[in-house]
Formats: C-alpha cells, sequence, structure tokens
C-alpha cells in the first residue's frame, strides 16, 4: 500500500488547460512552494489538449485541471469530445473555474468530473487546490494504462 | 240549355265560394278596371264594405299617386295573359278607406269568363313583413361591424353604413354586384368554391379558419379581416349575412408586440451572456492583478528582485486588457444608440478615411471596388463596422503585409451586401458562429490581445438596422465577413435599453 501510493505520488502528471498565462504560472508556483516535483504540461484550451492527449505526449497516470472558458473548444466541450473516445474516457479531470454558474456546474458533473472548484478566492492561491489535488493523487489508485478502460 | 245554364250558375256559385274561403283579399276586375267581386278579407283590409267596392274603379285602392299609372299597366297586363305577380321589383301600396296606406303583394290571374277576360288579384297585407325587415335592416345598420349581405351566387344585396366606409364604396356601387369585389383578387378564383361548401353546410361560424383574410379598398389596398358568416333565410331563399372587422389595427399591435418581444428577447440573450462573461472575462484580469501582486510580495521576501520587472509587465498587461474589454463593452452596449445624423457618404472615401486614421501598419493596404456607392446613410454606425472589420482583419493577419479587400453588390431594392475581404489565416468553419459572440477568441489573449467584442460588435449594429451577417472562410487562407446594409437607413430607438 505504502510503496503503491508513493508509486502515484511520483509518476503522476498534471495536464494544465487553461488559456491565462498567469493561471499557468499561479499553478506552477504552487507546486514548487509545496515541493512537488510533479512534470506540468500546458494547453491553451480543449483542442490543444486533445492533440496533446492522444499524441501520447502526456504520461500516464495524469490528472487534468480544466478551466471551462477557452478560446476554439472551451471546457465543457472538451469533457464531451474526452468521454466519447475510448482512449481517454477514463481521465480524471478537475474543473477550475470562475463559472459559478449551477448549469456549467451540472453539466460538468455530467461528463464525470473529480471536482468542480471555483477559482474565486484570490487570496487562498492554488496552493489549497494543489493541496488537495496532491493528496487525491497519493490516495487514490489512478487509471496507468489505457487498456484499463 | 236550361241545364247548360244552372251549370254554369253551379259553376260560378263554387268560384265564388273559393274566393270568399281565400286567406287573401281577392279582387276581380274587368278590362276597364271596375271592381265586379270582392271577398271578406278584401272588406277587412281595405276598410269599405262589399257594395261600397262593387262597380267602382279599382283605382279606389290604390294611394293616388299611383292612379294615373295603372291604366297603362293594366293594359299591358291584358296584352300578355299570364299568371304573375304586379310589379315586380317595385313596392306595392294599397290604400285604406280612412286614407291610410299599407305595403302589398299582389298576384293577378287572368280568368276567363263568359263576359270576357277579366283579372282575379289576390292582395297580401304585408306591413307586419315589411316592419321584420325595417328592423332587420335598422339592426345591421347599427351593427359596429360591416355587414354585407349577398344571395347564393354573391351578389350583394345589402350593406350597412360600416361596410361602406371600410371598404370605400358608397352603398349603390356594391348593392347587384358580386361580392368579390371586396375580395383580393387573387383569392376570388377560390371564393365561388368556399361559398358553396358554406351553403352545402349552413350554420353560423368564422370564415376562413387557419387563414389570413383580406378585404380590398375600393381604391386597391388590402387590409386584414375577420369574417363571421350567418346564413338567413328569406323569403326568397337563404342568404348569407357576413360581419367584416378590419383587424388592421390589432395586426399592427401584434406585430409591434411580436417585435417587442423579439427584441426583449435578444436583449434578455444578450444579458444572460453577459452575466456569464463578466463572470470569468472581466473578473479574470483582476484575479490576475491581485495574484501578481502576491507574487511580487513572495519574491521581494525571498530577495528575488530579479523577477519583479517582468510581474511588473505582466501586471500592466492586465490592466490594459482590463480597460479594453470596459471600453468595447461600453461600444457594444451603446451600439445602435449612437446614430448621429444622415450624410451622404462615398463608401470608397469613407473607407479609405477610416482605414487610414487607424494607424495600421504599413504592410496592410485597403483595396475597394471601383463602383463603390454613394448614399445617404448614417455614416457613424456604418464606420464603426467598418472600422471594426479593418482592425480585426489586421489584428489576426499571420502576415507583416497583406491586402484587405472592400467590395458590395446590391442585394435587393432595400439592401446593399458588403464585404470586408483580408488574407489572413481564415477562420476554420466549426467556428463561423463562434466568432459573432460576445467575448468570443480563437487563441488565448496571452497570445493575441482582444476583448472578443469586435465581430460581435458588428453583428449588433448590422442587425439593429434589420441586415444580417455571415462569413466565409475555408480556414486556410483569407475571410470574407458579409453584412448588409439597408439603401434608405431609418434611425430606430432600441425599444429596451441594453447592456
Amino acid at each position: 500500500m505504502q510503496t503503491q501510493s508513493r508509486h502515484n505520488y511520483k509518476e503522476v502528471t498534471l495536464l494544465v488547460v487553461d488559456d491565462d498565462d498567469i493561471d499557468a504560472i499561479a499553478l506552477e508556483r504552487a507546486l514548487r512552494k509545496l515541493r512537488l516535483l510533479n512534470t506540468l504540461h500546458r494547453a491553451r484550451d480543449g483542442l490543444e489538449a486533445l492533440t496533446l492527449l492522444r499524441s501520447g505526449a502526456i504520461p500516464p497516470p495524469y490528472i487534468i485541471l480544466l478551466d471551462l472558458n477557452m478560446p476554439r473548444m472551451n471546457g465543457l466541450e472538451f469533457l464531451q469530445a474526452l468521454r466519447t473516445d475510448p482512449m481517454l474516457t477514463h481521465a480524471v479531470v478537475f474543473v477550475l473555474t470562475t463559472s459559478k454558474s449551477d448549469e456549467d456546474l451540472v453539466a460538468a458533473y455530467r461528463r464525470h468530473v473529480a471536482g468542480y472548484v471555483f477559482k474565486q478566492h484570490m487570496d487562498r492561491d492554488f496552493l489549497e487546490v494543489i493541496g488537495l489535488i496532491e493528496h487525491y493523487w497519493r490516495i487514490v489508485e489512478l487509471p496507468v494504462n489505457k487498456e484499463m478502460s | 240549355m236550361s241545364s247548360n245554364t244552372s251549370d254554369i250558375k253551379q259553376t260560378d256559385d263554387r268560384f265564388r265560394q273559393v274566393v270568399e274561403a281565400a286567406p287573401n283579399a281577392m279582387v276581380m276586375v274587368d278590362k276597364s278596371g271596375v271592381i265586379e267581386m270582392v271577398n271578406t278579407q278584401a272588406e277587412i283590409i281595405f276598410g269599405y264594405r262589399r257594395e261600397e267596392l262593387l262597380g267602382q274603379s279599382i283605382d279606389c285602392l290604390l294611394p293616388e299617386r299611383f292612379r294615373h299609372q295603372h291604366p297603362h299597366h293594366r293594359d299591358s297586363f291584358f296584352s300578355d295573359l299570364r299568371p304573375r305577380a304586379m310589379g315586380i321589383g317595385r313596392d306595392l301600396f294599397g290604400r285604406h278607406k280612412d286614407g291610410s296606406e299599407f305595403p302589398v303583394e299582389v298576384g293577378l290571374n287572368p280568368i276567363e269568363t263568359e263576359d270576357g277576360i277579366k283579372v282575379l288579384s289576390a292582395i297580401t297585407d304585408i306591413s307586419a313583413r315589411k316592419r321584420m325587415e325595417e328592423r332587420f335592416r335598422l339592426v345591421v345598420e347599427a351593427a359596429p361591424n360591416a355587414m354585407v349581405m349577398v344571395d347564393k351566387s354573391g351578389v350583394i344585396e345589402m350593406v350597412n353604413t360600416q361596410a361602406e366606409i371600410i371598404f370605400g364604396y358608397r352603398r349603390e356601387e356594391l348593392l347587384g354586384q358580386s361580392i368579390d369585389c371586396l375580395l383580393p383578387e387573387r383569392f376570388r378564383h377560390q371564393h365561388p368554391h368556399h361559398r358553396d361548401s358554406f351553403f352545402s353546410d349552413l350554420r353560423p361560424r368564422a370564415m376562413g379558419i387557419g387563414r389570413d383574410l383580406f378585404g380590398r379598398h375600393k381604391d386597391g389596398s388590402e387590409f386584414p379581416v375577420e369574417v363571421g358568416l350567418n346564413p338567413i333565410e328569406t323569403e326568397d331563399g337563404i342568404k348569407v349575412l357576413s360581419a367584416i372587422t378590419d383587424i388592421s389595427a390589432r395586426v399592427k399591435v401584434n406585430q409591434k408586440l411580436a417585435e417587442h418581444h423579439e427584441e426583449l428577447e435578444r436583449s434578455n440573450k444578450e444579458l444572460a451572456t453577459f452575466a456569464y462573461v463578466a463572470s470569468h472575462d472581466l473578473k479574470s484580469p483582476l484575479r490576475g492583478i491581485f495574484q501578481i501582486s502576491q507574487w511580487i510580495e513572495e519574491d521581494l521576501g525571498n530577495g528575488d528582485i530579479l523577477s519583479i520587472p517582468s510581474h511588473m509587465n505582466l501586471l500592466r498587461g492586465r490592466l490594459r486588457r482590463m480597460e479594453l474589454l470596459l471600453d468595447d463593452l461600453l461600444a457594444y452596449s451603446r451600439a445602435g444608440r449612437m446614430e448621429g445624423g444622415l450624410s451622404q457618404i462615398d463608401l470608397g472615401v469613407l473607407a479609405h478615411d477610416i482605414f487610414d486614421m487607424q494607424a495600421l501598419p504599413d504592410g496592410f493596404k485597403l483595396l475597394t471596388a471601383d463602383d463603390l456607392p454613394t448614399f445617404t446613410t448614417l455614416a457613424t454606425p456604418l464606420e464603426q463596422v467598418l472600422r471594426n472589420l479593418f482592425t480585426n482583419a489586421v489584428k489576426h493577419h499571420d502576415q507583416s503585409t497583406g491586402s484587405i479587400k472592400l467590395d458590395w453588390q446590391p442585394k435587393n431594392k432595400d439592401y446593399y451586401e458588403l464585404s470586408v475581404t483580408d488574407d489572413g489565416p481564415g477562420i476554420p468553419p466549426e467556428y463561423h458562429e463562434r466568432v459573432f459572440v460576445m467575448f468570443q477568441t480563437l487563441r488565448p489573449r496571452d497570445e493575441v490581445e482582444g476583448s472578443g467584442m469586435g465581430l460581435a460588435l458588428v453583428k449588433k449594429i448590422v442587425e439593429n438596422y434589420g441586415g444580417k451577417t455571415s462569413i466565409t472562410s475555408d480556414g486556410i487562407r483569407g475571410t470574407t465577413i458579409h453584412f448588409t446594409w439597408p439603401v434608405n437607413i431609418k434611425g430606430r430607438a432600441p425599444i429596451a435599453d441594453s447592456i
């Protein structure tokens, strides 16, 4: 059990899908602050994220941190594409958004996100979120290879 | 011989009995108009005793003003002997002994007797019926709707004043005419069919349920109507009484309401979009600024001074973005409210003026069609549309040089179709709808600074004047934005203040 969780702890990759540079930098800084060495990948919209995922550039296990409001393909459209793709449908996704709309929240959970987090408390930075996700990947077993789905 | 005489006498008696028993007044006159026989009914309705009438001229039973024509009419009856109604088409009156008159109907029958041809007249007092008819006419006349009564073949027999007013004809122009003259020509051929089906199923009902009905004024103009149909049984057969209401005002009000409704829906949708994007697009620069200020604090605390200039740059960028978003949002909310005045513009000159004023990079040039029209329009909103399209084309261009082309064609008599074509990277078809939505950008703002309001603004302005926007692009090279612009523009006050 110990070794298993430590294994995940080291291996898990983060994919940030967000068009805002500041949010991406903030996540990086939060990881650094918590002395986490996980690889952080960045996509600026849903399309870019899909391309990265399908190309295999993101090694499993991974967790996707998804913004909703983005150019070209927004977060909900990305989730739709993700869940209908047999190779990607198992992906663990946390939505990080400024949208407080109930429709967005319901739509996101309907597409099976692991959690929906408001980026509204500016003072709390991304530390809390990264902290939560760190706990999550330490305790939760993540799908490792695509055949598992 | 005697038996023959008694036979004749018997026949004569029987004839007198029949006449006496008739429910109508009966009067028999000879060729010169002398009364030879009357029955009790005749005594009653004319007020004379029998002996006062026998041997008198029939003229005593006529109002004086008709007496002079009567011998003439009588002669013509004797020259063409057959049973018929007297005075078809004329109103007939009897004269009571007391001098009063009453309307009558008279049937005439020639009778051959031993002393020559006689005329037996059957006379009916139709006062009661006339009173009913008059009452009916008054009711029809007093109706608040136009009323038109037609016979089975569609000939107009009665109209009221309202009908004269809404159709613009005088009564005498309508009576005897076909009802078709009150219908737009395109409906006339179906009308006999509809009329026949009404007569085959007689019950009061609304005409043309589910269809839009129109009346035709004498001047040729049309107006929407509602028609109620009522079958009426009269002595001359079934008639149709139509009650016709001019519903122009109601239709106009409904149209207005529908327009307001549509405008409200559009404005509500805009508001909903605004509320949604405001929470993201307007807040995100603020969040960014807050975050950067924290980083500066942290980095300074750690003695990391080198990171400060880049943080400061990022911070100023967010401030500029916020300003841009607010400016464009304001422009959007005001679109259609700042119209300026009407002025005559030469579209080619106007386009070059706008292009030159934008201080766009040197590598870009504007090409305009040679025959761009000169017309009178609201220059301010048109300038706003062109300015946004030009700057958009340059901002999203992937090269340092390029050309933008303004072209046109007359779309129909009301609208020009204008188009602005660039030779930039194009927009893939799947994004064609999205680019017209406010705050939508196709590239992250950190790559191309933009509010995402440009095309939304263009669309709103164009639609404000009844035009349409569309886009053609293969997503490989070049984009054309088409929009229609009214040839004769009318300033339009927005119904609801949009955001």
